[in-house]
This record gives C-alpha cells, structure tokens and sequence, in this order.
C-alpha cells in the first residue's frame, strides 16, 4: 500500500504540475499565504458555530447560526483543499513522510467524524429550533475547537521536523 | 469507547514510523560555516532554491530561499549558472550530511542575505 501511494505520489511530484509549481515564483506564495487566510476565514465560522452549540453566544437558535455560517465554512474549507493540494504537489513525497503532516491527516479525519457524528446524532433535534442543546452536542463542538486547532498546529509544524 | 483506543491505535500507527525517517529541519546554528566551490547542480524552485557545490572535492547541497524571496533580493537564476563559483554562509543540517542552510551568498562580487 505504502509503494502503491509512493507511485503516485511521486507521479505527482514529477508531472508538468508540480514543474509548474515549482518553477513558478509568484504561484507557490500565492497559494501558501490564501491557505492561510482562508483558514482563518474557516475557523471563524466554524468557532462561531461551535460557541453557540456550547452556549457561549446566546440570542439566536443554534439551528440559525449553522444555516448562515455554515456555507461559508464549506467554502472556506473548498479554497483551503485547493490551495493546500498546490502546496502539497511540488514535494508529494516527502510531505506524506512528515510525522506533522500525518497527524494533520489524522486530526482532520477526526474533525469531519466530529462532524458527521454530531449531524447524525443531533441534526434533528437542533434544526428543531431548540435553543438549548443537548450535552453530546456541546461535547462534539468541544472537539471540533480543539481537533481543528491542532490542524492548524500540525501544519504551521510541517516546517520543522 | 474500545473504537477510539482502536482508532487512536491506528493514528499513532501512521504517525510514529515517519518520526524515525524524518527531521530535515534543524540546523547547528552555533556552528556556522562558509563554503566556496563552483555550482554543479541548480534547482531554482520551490519551496527552496537548491545548489550542489564542490568544495575541496566533496559535493555540498546548499539549501537558499524560495524563488520569490531570491528574486526580491537580487539573486535571480541567471546568477547562479553551473560552474559559477559562490561563498556560502550557513549553518550545518543535524539530519542530512554535507547540506547547509544558507543564511548569505556571495557571488560575482555580490552578498545576497536571504534569512
């Protein structure tokens, strides 16, 4: 399994993409600085999210606050995929090989669980318009915090190991 | 809760062996060294401008800056043909042998300061 990705990964690496990334100036800092801030754009919706499940912001339902931030999450998280894979491509190999990175992988595998888990579970109840919420669901948004800030330290890490 | 000790079995699993084949990252930089030899090799890309230079026989790679920041600073890639002799000031890899970390270079004349 490990040959198999190594082939394709480095098929990646070696193809006229990642010449072009490589070989452009301006494409390879564009990409790493609008990761960055569209990271932050992603957290902020998904914080906001997370503080009204866990009750730290109050006045509107839970239901409200998902409905109106969580597109622009999705989006923020589509720019991030994208702007990350341009990031990724010049040195495919040796990234997957990063203990940083791997654990970055791993944290936001945990993250979309969180979330799948948290829509199964709760969905029905929060869209009802409650305005409290449930214990498992302050919980789950705990996790999320925590899980997609260990993201963002995984990936400032990549750099140093 | 046995599925998260499973879960968290297999995460330390992907993670651990990669710590045993990685650390390219840390630099002596108490000891700091310069190198001088023509360029043999020249990556001008990112994430990081390579050189291979030969100094007394042996085969060092330098490792710069991104191209923007090269180029921002002067030290574009018609600077750095294969042959050119260049000084280096840089520091030491812990993990990799005979590769620096080059915090200046010098060539035709010129220091280029790329931290």
């Amino acid at each position: 399994m490990e040959h198999a990705a190594a082939g394709i990964l480095g098929a990646l690496e070696r193809s006229a993409w990642g010449d072009l990334v490589r070989g452009s100036a301006l494409l390879y800092p564009v990409a790493n600085t609008l990761h960055v801030v569209a990271v932050l754009a992603f957290f902020a919706c998904v914080a906001a999210m997370d503080f009204r499940l866990l009750g730290w912001l109050r006045g509107e339902s839970a239901a409200s606050v998902i409905a109106r931030l969580r597109p622009f999450a999705v989006a923020a998280f589509a720019v991030i995929l994208a702007t990350g894979f341009v990031l990724f491509s010049p040195e495919a190999t040796a990234i997957i090989g990063n203990p940083a990175f791997r654990l970055k992988l791993v944290a936001i595998a945990a993250a979309l669980l969180n979330i799948v888990w948290l829509e199964r579970r709760y969905g029905a109840l929060i869209r009802g318009d409650a305005m409290a919420v449930p214990a498992g669901a302050r919980a789950a948004a705990l996790a999320s915090l925590a899980l997609w800030l260990l993201t963002a330290a995984c990936g400032r890490f990549i750099a140093y190991l | 809760m046995r599925r998260l000790a499973i879960a968290l079995a297999a995460a330390t699993a992907l993670v651990v062996p990669a710590l045993a084949h990685h650390g390219w990252g840390s630099y002596d930089a108490a000891n700091p060294i310069t190198l001088k030899g023509p360029i043999r090799k020249m990556e001008f890309q990112n994430p990081h401008v390579h050189l291979d230079v030969e100094v007394e026989g042996r085969k060092w790679e330098l490792t710069l800056a991104p191209p923007f920041r090269m180029n921002n600073r002067g030290a574009i890639e018609a600077l750095l043909p294969v042959g050119r002799v260049v000084t280096a000031y840089g520091y030491k890899s812990k993990a990799r042998e005979n590769e620096i970390r080059a915090e200046w270079i010098e060539v035709e004349g010129k220091r280029y300061e790329l931290r």
